[in-house]
């Protein structure tokens, strides 16, 4: 492998994992504070692709259509929160992860019922179409490049927000303890919908670069991103941000890397490399790289 | 396994209260059969194959009621040996000429000049049943010795993540499997009754597996692990004793189901039929049989009377797929409502009889607790559950 294709891995890598750590995040988050893997969390990025291609139908900017995914994905979790997940608050751990199983079938077939089972076009912006000719014969898509700065700005952004503000105080106290937090005077409700705020706008980003990055909108594209950034929480730790973050980069460069070196006839069993890897780890360290709570084992 | 448990006087064969409780279990064997003679006599088609599915899903649900209900450990790759079942039992029973057409160049020489069509068709499926069965019980043990030690949603990801990996493995082998197509034509040998008998055999084993001191023992390290292994109890190997179970019947619904319509694929087998089965489970009551058995039959039947539901959405008289996914959204919300409402399902883990000879087992009383871990297992939020009015 040359060097200008290494490099060119590298980025590819770097803005793959960049959208995986963007759909984690709002997962770690809200596994954190309720201990709900929330699967239904890949339906807010599949509805803000499908926000973003019905707004580029209508012709409007690719700026206003940003906003606008990005507002319907917030109001989604939010809802979801407060139909779904509020009501079984407390439940045990496997009853809240089949119940965002149920919403995440639910949300799929109505996206299929009312937006049809054909993938659609994403309305890429001409801007993020280009690719640029780097010194040493690199060549670089202006997505992948917007991808990598976006989840940058995004993360120094969702650091200040969980470090220094009181929101994102409370919510690590919660996380931490929550009946302390809550002899605290720390109002719990307002915490989870925090979480969900938060982790369901980043989703609403990771839509747009997702979209522009396969091209395309579908039912169930929230399917893979969720997977995903799943794998890439368990590597970090359930529950820890930064962990979320660094296992979605070590999943982006693992899966780039495992297609570009393993031989042919097996890079179609990428997914089964991914989850062996994921069960190894389970098995090993289940509290991830970062994760502070030791799980139970026998 | 479980010897330390026994440490009251071993209980009587059959205690005096379950006298009723067999013959409540005999009535409704009698009743079945009788319901399965009369399906086998009237029946159009369409209807057999329906009974076939739901006899086939009680076995896969109570099988999973067997491996999660008992035990707590919750596992979603259960459809994962169903698959395996399916594929081993096709690719024997399929005959060399039926695979030469379908050409499966990595079919070893045994397996691609197998030919099992001398058999009459009972004898044949009962073998491959059997062989499919074992080979995801074997696969289970390999499976199961290192994930069984997990617990919670650990396991819950895991097994998912094992599912993952048959379904891709599947997909891929294509000169094994046929891959993505499919695999067919597969003889069509699965009957009303071979359907039931296997279903009889998997209630009964599934019985007998609960008020043995193996599953004495399942359902001890469900409800305190701490205590369970306090008396002796060897949590690992009695998880993976369930786990090994609920995969072997799997197996064996998988084989019923890849010769019933004569065709499978690997989409079957996947996240759409696993959320499915554990409806089902989740409905009748995890670590019911019964339950198992009633959400299976209902999950069964009721897509099928929403279908018309669905067809009514259509417009000029074809019917599209996309709009078959309104059952889908039904179902999907039910269940949530069921988490809700009734986290313990219809019968929680008590067993139902039949009208008045019901026969209740003295369990302690149903709550949302059935699937939960013991608060050791489950540090935090179990502890200070959080108030939604707070």
């Amino acid at each position: 492998m040359s060097f200008a294709e290494l490099g060119q891995q590298f980025v590819n890598a770097l803005s793959l994992g960049s959208i995986y750590a963007l759909v984690a995040v709002g997962l770690t988050m809200v596994f954190g504070i309720l201990r709900l893997i929330n699967f239904a969390h890949g339906e807010v990025v599949m509805l803000g692709g499908f926000t973003a291609y019905f707004l580029g139908k209508a012709g409007m900017p690719f700026w206003l259509i940003a906003i606008a995914a990005v507002l319907v994905t917030t109001v989604v979790g939010v809802l979801m929160e407060r139909i779904a997940y509020r009501p079984i608050r407390g439940a045990p751990d496997v009853s809240l992860l089949l119940t965002s199983l149920g919403v995440s079938i639910a949300l799929q077939n109505g996206a299929m019922l009312a937006f049809g089972n054909q993938p659609k076009p994403f309305p890429t912006p001409a801007a993020l179409a280009g690719q640029n000719q780097l010194p040493g014969g690199l060549q670089i898509s202006t997505a992948n490049v917007v991808t990598i700065l976006t989840a940058l700005v995004l993360m120094v952004l969702l650091t200040w927000f969980v470090r220094g503000t009181a929101t994102g105080t409370q919510m690590r106290a919660t996380a931490e303890n929550a009946m302390a937090a809550r002899l605290m005077g720390i109002s719990i409700n307002t915490v989870i919908v925090a979480a969900f705020v938060v982790g369901s706008a980043l989703a609403g980003v990771a839509a747009l670069l997702y979209g522009a990055r396969v091209g395309r909108v579908q039912y169930d594209m929230g399917f893979i991103p969720i997977l995903k950034a799943f794998v890439a929480t368990v590597i970090g730790g359930f529950g820890s941000i930064p962990g979320a973050v660094l296992g979605a980069y070590i999943l982006g460069f693992g899966e780039i890397f495992l297609i570009s070196f393993l031989p042919d006839a097996l890079t179609k069993y990428r997914d089964a490399f991914v989850f062996i890897g994921l069960i190894v780890i389970l098995l090993l360290r289940p509290q991830g790289i970062l994760g502070s709570t030791e799980p139970e084992k026998i | 396994m479980a010897q330390g448990v026994a440490t009251a006087p071993a209980p009587p064969a059959v205690p005096e209260r379950d006298r009723r409780g067999v013959w409540a279990a005999l009535l409704a064997v009698l009743l079945g059969a009788a319901f399965i003679w009369l399906a086998d006599a009237r029946f159009n088609g369409y209807r057999q194959q329906l009974v076939v599915l739901a006899l086939s899903y009680i076995i896969i649900a109570v099988a999973l009621t067997v491996t999660s209900g008992f035990t707590g450990v919750f596992s979603l790759g259960q459809i994962g040996f169903v698959a395996v079942g399916a594929y081993v039992s096709a690719l024997m029973s399929i005959p060399p000429q039926w695979k030469d057409d379908i050409a499966l160049p990595g079919l070893p020489w045994w397996l691609a000049t197998l030919d099992l069509g001398g058999l009459p068709p009972w004898l044949g499926l009962t073998l491959v049943s059997i062989v499919g069965a074992l080979a995801a019980a074997v696969l289970a043990v390999l499976v199961g010795a290192p994930l069984m030690r997990l617990s919670g949603h650990y396991v819950a990801v895991a097994t998912m993540g094992f599912l993952i990996i048959v379904y891709t493995v599947i997909v891929n082998l294509d000169h094994v499997t046929s891959g993505a197509r499919g695999l067919s034509p597969i003889p069509t040998w699965t009957t009303l009754w071979s359907a039931y008998v296997w279903t009889l055999v998997t209630i009964y084993a599934s019985w007998r597996i609960r008020n043995s001191p193996a599953g004495r023992a399942m359902i001890a390290s469900r409800e305190n692990l701490l205590a369970a292994r306090g008396v002796g109890v060897d949590v690992l190997r009695t998880r993976l004793l369930a786990f090994v179970f609920g995969a072997f019947f799997s197996g064996v619904a998988g084989a019923l189901l890849a010769h019933q319509v004569g065709t499978i694929a690997p989409s079957q087998f996947y996240f759409k039929t696993t959320f499915l089965v554990v409806t089902m489970v989740v409905l009748g009551g995890m670590g019911s049989i019964s339950g198992a058995v009633v959400g299976a039959v209902v999950m069964t039947i009721l897509p099928e009377y929403l279908r018309p539901i669905d067809e009514g959405f259509t417009l000029g008289g074809f019917t599209s797929p996309p709009l078959y996914g309104l059952s889908q959204i039904l179902i999907a919300l039910g269940f949530i409502l069921v988490m809700i409402f009734r986290p313990q399902g219809l019968f929680g883990d008590r067993e139902i009889g039949l009208g008045l000879l019901a026969r209740t087992k003295p369990q302690q009383e149903a709550s949302g607790e059935d699937i939960a871990l013991t608060p050791e297992l489950a540090p935090g939020v179990d502890e200070a559950p959080l108030d939604p009015r707070a």
